[in-house]
């Protein structure tokens, strides 16, 4: 009895730190009209004023709100956010708005904690957080990729 | 007097028990029909029309899933290229694949790193059979590649449109 208590006190444990930074550090970086990581699926929806275009993907779903720029990933088992893809220039991520000179990207996320991918110089980690840069012509961030490492979570 | 009405009351409620029981037995749910009966059809059907859409557009030819396993089986000299996510790709993909990402949207979200990447795959030899493929039949890297590599003057293009999900479903071999 008193080992499933410290198993199940220690899980909860692993399991807060990886919320809290979520919570407490990645969703506050994230303005996106008001969506963020985790978030159920009514609530964007409501946030983004529609409905979107629904897909599947190979980790779960995405609706795709065209008229917004934007594009939201969710877990199929929970159906709440996974990744928000941004090209709308009236959103921001880590203070990255869609149309920043690529250096500054760069230097933004890095100042964040991030740490950059050997085999891409688009991605950037940080936990079990993964920050894409979508480049169309290497010199400015045209669009920003946040999402919850799928093999962490 | 209370002893008649218990054995009334079990009686009937044995009855309820029995009906109840019958009435599970031959209430059976009937099984799903349809093209992927675990799917859903109205989802087949979207993914179905815009990948037809895709085709008639892109003008590339098509391969299936087990025509690719005998091409490979008989070593046929050709280019296969991955175009999903390199993390999808170091997970598993279609022996003697190589990888070059490309967006699951439309050509114009098609970075020019992306696009470079994926041509110098290509290499010089027009007339090799290039084979392109990504998650599913709803996804459209593959057809995003395909186009490119008939843009480049490529003139056996194939896309194979179950991806690597329908290579695993398949049970042929995959690469890690």
């Amino acid at each position: 009895m008193v080992a499933i208590l410290i198993m199940v006190t220690f899980l909860t444990g692993c399991r807060s730190s990886t919320d809290s930074f979520i919570t407490e550090e990645v969703n506050p970086n994230i303005d996106v009209l008001g969506i963020k990581l985790d978030m159920p699926e009514s609530k964007v929806h409501e946030s983004a004023g529609s409905k979107g275009e629904k897909a599947m993907c190979v980790y779960g779903y995405e609706y795709e709100y065209a008229d917004k720029h934007i594009n939201i990933g969710f877990k199929s088992d929970k159906g709440t956010v996974r990744r928000i893809t941004t090209k709308n220039p009236d959103t921001s991520i880590y203070g990255i708005m869609p149309g920043t000179d690529l250096l500054n990207a760069y230097n933004q996320i890095e100042a964040n904690g991030f740490t950059k991918n050997n085999n891409s110089n688009y991605k950037f980690y940080k936990n079990n957080i993964i920050i894409t840069i979508i480049s169309m012509k290497d010199t400015l961030a045209d669009g920003i990729n946040i999402e919850m490492d799928p093999d962490q979570n | 007097m209370i002893k008649k009405v218990l054995i009334t009351l079990m009686v009937l409620a044995f009855s309820v028990a029995m009906f109840a029981g019958c009435g599970t037995k031959t209430t059976t749910t009937a099984a799903k029909v349809g093209t992927a009966p675990e799917g859903s059809e109205i989802a087949i059907e979207k993914a179905t029309m815009k990948f037809i859409k895709d085709t008639n557009e892109g003008k590339y030819k098509l391969l299936s899933t087990e025509e690719l396993n005998t091409w490979i089986g008989q070593k046929k000299d050709m280019i296969i290229i991955d175009t999903m996510p390199a993390d999808n790709f170091a997970k598993g993909r279609i022996p003697g694949a190589v990888n070059a990402e490309l967006p699951k949207t439309v050509m114009a979200d098609v970075t020019d790193a992306q696009k470079a990447v994926f041509i110098k795959l290509l290499g010089q030899d027009k007339s090799k059979p290039v084979v392109v493929y990504c998650g599913f039949v709803g996804c459209a890297r593959s057809h995003l590649g395909a186009v490119i590599a008939l843009e480049q003057g490529f003139t056996n293009v194939y896309r194979v449109p179950g991806g690597i999900i329908a290579w695993q479903e398949a049970g042929y071999t995959v690469e890690k």
